[in-house]
């Protein structure tokens, strides 16, 4: 068993990230956003400093250690 | 709000199936005979046997039931110093110098069970009978907004009119509230709920309002004394439908759970174990371990003889090894002492380990409310024992207690940064267990310490507060990992110099 959100699909979440990290080399992960809480969804478990952070629809959103460049490339499917 | 009769409604809330889900071969996580046999393992441990279960701890690994037996027997004076040194440094280890602060509020003490020890139950006469308006649970939030409280614990009698839809409504309330300070403004940033086991819908909902924790307290694990104190005729009779309530919460998406006993219903030793084992449960269904431990000691209420003279009542020595005791064998989760206990007694919980606690606490039905009203007069130092669900220990202010506490060389937070970042459920269990969340606590402790001196620090907190804030700081700047992450310190330094000129609500 384990902790779900059932609007989105924790593999490819994580599929997103690593892509992000292969060719940006930047660290994320995804949140479910409600309200003033970001949960960790799916992603990179082990940033230190991640102060950017990107809203990617009203309950989902995306925190990452540097600039995502053409975030947008990879999310436009979710 | 439920239009059901209490009666009625009682009928649609238990839901079998979501007790049996969690059952491994029909049978529940607590075997009373297999912790008595446990507890039975290793009395007069070896002094050698008890350093090397110190270590595991030191090294932020969970204790076995039989290692957590072992420390319970202890009672070698100087063996117990050095288990209470150990919890105060794994404490420092994984959460830093911090002391996070938090407020509770009642918002009903209308309730359907009649559970023995508590001032709440419905056969209690003399218990004035009340639920907050949305109105009065603003004037409560702002009441307590105005303090310099950032987080809630909101909690709610079992009744059809404190329902999960009436939480959500109160929640949303407490988060609209804001108040300007004295250099800023205030509001809540984190609402955890201590609330009765309720269905994964229900919880659901609970989660969509944005909650922090979802706290619910098993009172006691041993089988027989919860039926004794729990009459099997009243919702919460249902033993197994409390154990599973914070199962139910993870499947609901509540990643942050919250476990507790109420010592002095029964052995406090079996307690200690029954918190054991709800951990060890959590962690193999889930893979997530309890946010908090809280370890409320039972308390007089009035209309509630059991509260003064149980057997099992737990006296000062016994508490403060069973706040070491569990430190030791869950050393990655937050431990709460609040203010049922004495001032004297939580300064010393508080060095064997604990990481929050609250203050300037009221626990009486519009009790912020009622207190400011009444601030000059005779009633309003006064606890009102008709209202409330016990007496408390300690009733002095935040002020006072930031205060007490920077004496002490402990710094306050009031840091909710974890929650609105993503560290999270199985996210901040990682990063606890490898010591790297302690980290952020150390600075974002300093972010919201600022910010209370700036806005609510009376001059004499203030004074001693801006030594704390500089001894932090030359820690900060004195670190390796600090000095190693340039970005992070950079974006530190940033939002410190923002928060002076004035903004609020910033955080790494």
């Amino acid at each position: 068993m384990s902790i779900s959100n059932d609007n989105y699909d924790r593999q490819e979440l994580n599929d997103i990230c690593k892509a992000i990290l292969q060719q940006q080399g930047i660290r994320c992960y995804f949140c479910e956003v409600i309200g003033k809480r970001w949960s960790f969804m799916a992603g990179d478990e082990n940033i230190i400093a991640a102060p950017h952070r990107y809203m990617l629809d009203s309950k989902l959103g995306i925190i990452a250690d540097k600039k995502i460049m053409n975030l947008d490339k990879y999310t436009e499917n979710l | 709000m439920s239009n059901l009769s209490p009666a009625d409604w009682k009928k649609q809330v238990i839901r079998q199936d979501e007790i049996d889900k969690y059952l491994t071969n029909g049978k529940d996580f607590i075997d009373e005979q297999q912790i008595m046999a446990e507890l039975a393992i290793g009395k007069n441990p070896d002094k050698q046997q008890v350093r090397d279960i110190m270590q595991k701890s030191l090294a932020i690994n969970r204790l076995d039931p039989t290692e957590t037996a072992m420390l319970m027997h202890v009672n070698d004076p100087e063996l117990l110093k050095e288990m209470r040194q150990t919890g105060l440094e794994i404490k420092r280890k994984v959460y830093d110098n911090r002391i996070v602060f938090f407020a509770p509020l009642y918002c009903s003490n209308l309730c359907v069970n009649n559970c023995a020890y508590c001032g709440f139950k419905c056969e209690n006469n003399q218990e004035k009978r009340r639920i907050l308006t949305m109105d009065e649970i603003r004037q409560e939030t702002e009441a307590v907004v105005a303090e310099g409280h950032k987080r809630l614990i909101m909690v709610y009698g079992e009744h059809p009119s404190s329902d999960a839809d009436y939480m959500v409504k109160s929640i949303k309330t407490a988060y609209e509230i804001t108040k300007k300070a004295k250099n800023g403004e205030g509001n809540i940033r984190r609402v955890n709920i201590n609330a009765a086991p309720m269905s994964t819908k229900d919880l659901k909902k609970l989660w969509e309002a944005g909650i922090g924790t979802y706290q619910v307290f098993q009172e006691t694990y041993d089988k027989k004394t919860y039926s004794q104190v729990h009459p099997p005729s009243t919702l919460k009779g249902d033993y197994r439908w409390r154990l599973y309530a914070l199962h139910r919460a993870m499947d609901a998406g509540i990643d942050d759970v919250a476990i507790g006993a109420l010592f002095g219903l029964y052995d406090w030793r079996f307690e200690v174990m029954g918190l054991l084992h709800h951990t060890m449960d959590l962690e193999k269904q889930f893979g997530i371990g309890p946010h908090t431990i809280s370890f409320p000691r039972l308390m007089p209420a009035s209309g509630s003889p059991i509260s003064e003279n149980s057997p099992y009542l737990v006296n000062d020595n016994d508490f403060l090894k069973l706040v070491t005791v569990l430190r030791l064998s869950v050393p990655y989760t937050g431990m709460i002492v609040t203010a049922r206990e004495s001032a004297e007694l939580r300064r010393k919980a508080i060095l064997c380990g604990c990481t929050q606690t609250d203050a300037s606490t009221k626990i009486g039905i519009g009790g912020y409310t009622d207190a400011l009203k009444e601030l000059d007069s005779y009633e309003a130092a006064r606890q009102q024992e008709d209202e409330q669900q016990f007496m408390l220990g300690d009733t002095r202010s935040l002020d006072e207690v930031v205060r007490e506490l920077a004496e002490m060389g402990m710094i306050t937070s009031f840091c909710t940064a974890g929650y609105r970042c993503g560290r999270t459920g199985e996210k901040i269990m990682g990063m606890l267990k490898h010591c790297v969340e302690g980290k952020f606590c150390k600075l974002n402790a300093v972010l919201t310490y600022r910010e209370f001196l700036e806005d609510y620090a009376s001059a004499e907190t203030k004074a001693v507060g801006e030594k704390i804030i500089e001894e932090e700081i030359r820690q900060i700047k004195s670190q390796p990992y600090f000095q190693k992450n340039t970005e992070l310190m950079n974006n530190f330094w940033k939002e410190y110099e923002l928060i002076k000129g004035g903004k609020r609500d910033v955080y790494i």
